[in-house]
């Protein structure tokens, strides 16, 4: 009988705790988010940037409980100052547990911007009862339990779908279905489990344990337990590692330059965390546990996975006398397996990757100092395409990086860097220093030095390339709050690569700038104007002369923003993009409009847009980020002429099962077929349908 | 030979620019955005029919309308047109919109109905457009082009407007697969004082550069207004004045192109009962 009061008053408790919170939790903007974190998604490479988002979108997905965080990982949201972090910790420590997020208006520095931007992400939980409970109890009130299922597919066929002829005979091996399928059960700060499956658009549905394939193409498991003891993370299976300025160990989430300028220029040291996407490269396999003695919390990891490979040939190598055949090859990233050469490269090569991170915080984590160390080792020898940009890239078998890493917080002021050097005595460093100079001012600096021989194979630090190597640069930026409604964003950083980079074939420099106006009338308004600008070498090939020129390219482009939601039900948003891209005097120039409307009423939720495009040509392109079903996002770019509408359909079926349907419709002028290679679509059109549906048990 | 000169004349300009594109390209109706360099997305009168339906959601008043716009002094770059709109309790706002161009050689007609809604502080409007193209001796051809529409107060005294034209790319001819022009607008007006409003607009066409209009109204007296403005795409200044005499309205602009001449608009309004 006592037993059932008990049950009774915790569930009560649950029950009140769930009222007094009765802040309405907005969804997750990804759109906006992303716009406000990416200034641009200009880069070499692209499909970085696509794990990031969905990283981001996982690490967002799962509310921070404001009572129970660490500074650090307040850092990681990104949304608050030094000075805020501050304010809130202090007024934690003073008043006690917050009880609802109500009370985040009693907090000083907090405003009504800083707050509405938080509301998504953060949470104020109820006492934990975690200890009190038995494990199939925990299990079984466990907050995030769902199976998702998603469809995608192009409605146009492609010519990788047709029957061989012509040139080439190379064609896709599967259907043109996208499947996934993911399964989790978790607790934030106790346990999380889940299980990942995917087939991409072109791969194979099919079961051949002799290829290693079973059913679907790609698999990711994870179980991770959090605060064992005195450990406070163990994970087997698949996982992520972050530490320090992510010099070493960063896999996904590191932003970079955007036109939030201040925050996302510092990495958060968050350790291990699940492998939860699709993604199916830059993850470890295997386990990892974090250790917390006194104020010294110790990370040791090992992992072990088969990697896609090319294997050129075999390689004759002469070795203290002896002659040893060996195979060479090159790391290849896509995650895609769709031809019969892709699929022959499929986990050709085995990697292994141990090593780990020690690390001290002070009891008021305002110092935080360590060491972080790993060794790779790859059964095959690397090699990559012997291009004179290729000089310094990693190539062998074994790898090894050793780090050490800072972090300081001085009144307002947060210094922070890491410095590490690689196998081969290349050394890179980065430091940077975050200062609230008051209320209303926020700067930032960074500078970095990455040798040109510097080889970090999981780093993923600031920089203006996606591998930390080859440059050094130096980097300001300006937060203005200029009153409750207009803040002004800036930032300016200068870069050179003393080494060749792919496409330019000299040393050179450049220099970035992007300034954002940002004006919030109300409550349910928002406008911003934002203007960048990028200098930078390139290639030019010039009729008759053998080797490439290098000479200045520059970009401009312009953002424009209007968000407004004039009844509860209904908001709109307009968006103009302009972009210009020049040359030696050729200029390519670029532009979107666009228009979304979404409504939203109790179980349903339906948002549209229109928008033309017009650009000269790929360098001009558009990108312009879109609504999409929950967990995935989509940020298409656009180039040539046209008109892209997509409309997207949510509904809550029962009280477990919710449905999603997107339908996207590029329609091109002046051009009889979408797309190059095999994903050539005959016609000007090209539609895209998915579906998805998700049960929360 | 004045005949064909006019008729060289008349293609060279419907091939560059889009200037006289007219109906066609939904140019915009009545003296009074024409006064205003064409930046007409945000304003509310009986001419949003055309330039932007959503704005006639905000009419209380049975509205009649007439106008005509003459390009470069040539007798076949007209335009005429009759618009009415008339707000219903139970429909919304319905519209009806009539407006021919060209001569006797070329011309375009228009059949078209709107109708909008007010929905709090926004305005939604949807129109629906027969066109006809008729070149004598060659034929004539029709399209349906759906036309979307919005407007909404950001802040008291700042309004934002949206206009999508031919949404549907109706498709004029399989040759060279032409279709009507697809035209995007966007902008805002702002209500600086009582006496002064400004407007500012982005246009752009599928398949042309992106043009910035912009205008002044300046209220002198209740019944009279002064305006001018300027639009970048067709790189023309134009100044207007409107004028209110008991239930009517009547409007006249110009319009200077420094390659192609003056452009003369008149309208004319006329509204069942005076708003209090």
């Amino acid at each position: 009988m006592k037993r059932f009061w008990l049950v009774f008053l915790v569930l009560a408790l649950k029950q009140l705790s769930s009222w007094a919170q009765e802040v309405p939790r907005p969804a997750v903007d990804v759109e906006l988010l992303v716009q406000e974190l990416f200034a641009e998604q200009t880069d070499e490479n692209a499909v970085a940037y696509e794990d990031l988002y969905e990283t981001l979108l996982q690490y967002y997905r799962q509310p921070l409980d404001l009572n129970m965080a660490t500074r650090e990982e307040l850092r990681g949201l990104w949304l608050l100052s030094e000075a805020q972090i501050s304010a809130l910790l202090q007024h934690i420590a003073d008043n006690g547990r917050l009880l609802t997020l109500y009370e985040l208006q009693a907090v000083p520095t907090f405003d009504m911007i800083t707050i509405r931007r938080l509301l998504p992400f953060v949470t104020v939980q109820s006492l934990g009862q975690v200890g009190q409970k038995t494990w199939a109890e925990r299990l079984r009130q466990a907050e995030n339990h769902s199976l998702l299922l998603r469809y995608d597919r192009t409605v146009q066929e492609r010519k990788g779908y047709t029957p061989p002829e012509g040139r080439s005979l190379t064609r896709y091996m599967g259907s043109p279905d996208k499947y996934l399928l993911r399964y989790r059960l978790s607790q934030p700060k106790d346990f999380s489990f889940g299980i990942t499956a995917e087939k991409d658009a072109g791969e194979q549905f099919t079961w051949r344990s002799g290829q290693r394939q079973y059913g679907f193409d790609f698999y990711s498991f994870h179980a991770q337990l959090y605060d064992r003891g005195s450990f406070k993370t163990i994970a087997v299976g698949d996982y992520q590692l972050q530490f320090g300025q992510g010099l070493l160990l960063s896999s996904g989430l590191g932003v970079g330059k955007g036109s939030e300028t201040i925050t996302t220029v510092r990495r958060s040291q968050l350790g291990i965390r699940p492998h939860t996407s699709a993604m199916e490269t830059n993850f470890f396999r295997g386990m990892g546990a974090t250790h917390r003695w006194r104020r010294v919390h110790t990370t040791l990891f090992y992992s072990n996975r088969k990697v896609d490979a090319t294997v050129n040939e075999e390689v004759e190598q002469e070795a203290e006398g002896l002659s040893e055949v060996g195979l060479a090859g090159s790391i290849q990233t896509s995650g895609l397996h769709r031809t019969p050469t892709e699929l022959e490269n499929r986990q050709r090569a085995r990697e292994q990757v141990a090593g780990g991170d020690v690390t001290y915080r002070n009891p008021t984590q305002t110092l935080g100092i360590g060491l972080t160390a790993l060794v790779t080792h790859y059964n095959i020898n690397l090699q990559k395409r012997p291009e004179p940009y290729n000089q310094y890239t990693f190539s062998g078998r074994q790898n090894t990086g050793v780090g050490v890493h800072y972090s300081y917080l001085w009144q307002n002021f947060n210094f922070f860097g890491e410095t590490a050097r690689s196998d081969n005595g290349g050394v890179g460093t980065v430091n940077g220093l975050l200062a609230s100079l008051s209320e209303r001012v926020e700067m930032a600096f960074v500078y970095r030095y990455y040798a040109r021989d510097f080889q970090s194979l999981y780093g993923n630090a600031f920089g203006e390339s996606s591998r930390n190597q080859n440059e050094a640069g130096f980097y300001t930026g300006l937060k203005l709050k200029l009153s409750t409604r207009w803040q002004l964003t800036a930032f300016y950083d200068r870069f050179s690569f003393p080494w060749l980079r792919y496409r330019v074939d000299a040393p050179s420099d450049g220099q970035e700038y992007l300034l954002r106006l940002q004006f919030v009338p109300s409550k349910t308004t928002l406008l911003y104007v934002q203007f960048q600008e990028e200098r930078k070498a390139r290639n030019e090939t010039v009729e008759g002369e053998a080797l490439a020129l290098v000479s200045e390219t520059r970009a401009q482009r312009m953002l424009m923003l209007l968000d407004v939601s004039p009844l509860p039900s209904l908001r709109l948003r307009s968006r103009l993009q302009m972009s210009q891209f020049e040359q030696s005097g050729k200029v390519e120039k670029g532009y979107l409009m666009a228009q979304d409307a979404t409504w939203e009423r109790n179980k349903t939720r339906l948002s549209a847009r229109y928008s033309l495009f017009d650009t000269d040509g790929y360098d001009a392109r558009q990108y312009a980020p879109e609504q999409d079903v929950l967990f995935a996002f989509s940020i298409p770019v656009f180039t040539g002429q046209g008109t892209h509408v997509y409309f997207l359909a949510q509904q809550q079926l029962s009280r477990q099962l919710d449905m999603w349907f997107k339908l996207s419709h590029t329609h091109y002028r002046n051009q009889d077929t979408v797309s190059s290679g095999l994903e050539e679509i005959q016609g000007p059109r090209r539609t895209d349908v998915r579906l998805q549906i998700r049960y929360r048990f | 030979m004045m005949h064909t000169l006019r008729l060289v004349l008349l293609l060279f300009i419907l091939l560059f620019g889009g200037i006289a594109h007219a109906q066609l390209y939904n140019a915009p109706a009545g003296a009074r955005s024409m006064g205003l360099g064409g930046a007409s997305v945000t304003l509310t009168d009986v001419w949003a029919l055309s330039n932007n339906p959503a704005g006639t959601a905000a009419l209380k008043q049975p509205t009649l309308g007439g106008f005509a716009i003459n390009r470069f002094g040539l007798q076949e770059l007209t335009t005429v047109g009759l618009l009415a709109v008339l707000p219903t309790a139970r429909w919304g706002t319905l519209g009806l919109d009539l407006q021919r161009f060209g001569g006797e050689l070329y011309n375009e007609q228009r059949l078209g109905l709107g109708i909008a809604h007010q929905l709090g502080q926004v305005r939604l409007g949807l129109k629906a457009d027969v066109l006809q193209v008729r070149v004598k001796e060659w034929g004539s051809r029709k399209a349906i082009a759906l036309s979307l529409g919005g407007q909404s107060e950001v802040i008291p005294g700042l309004t934002f407007g949206a206009h999508i034209y031919n949404l549907n790319q109706a498709k004029l001819a399989e040759f060279e697969d032409e279709r009507l022009p697809t035209v995007m607008k966007m902008g805002i007006g702002y209500q600086a004082a009582t006496k002064v409003l400004l407007l500012l607009e982005a246009e752009k066409e599928l398949e042309h550069p992106a043009a910035v209009k912009a205008g002044v109204e300046y209220q002198v007296l209740p019944a009279l207004a002064f305006r001018t403005g300027f639009h970048s795409g067709t790189r023309s200044g134009t100044a207007g004045v409107g004028v209110t005499f008991q239930k009517f309205q009547v409007a006249y602009a110009l319009g200077a192109q420094s390659r192609l001449g003056l452009t003369n608009s008149l309208s004319l309004t006329y509204q069942w009962e005076r708003q209090p």
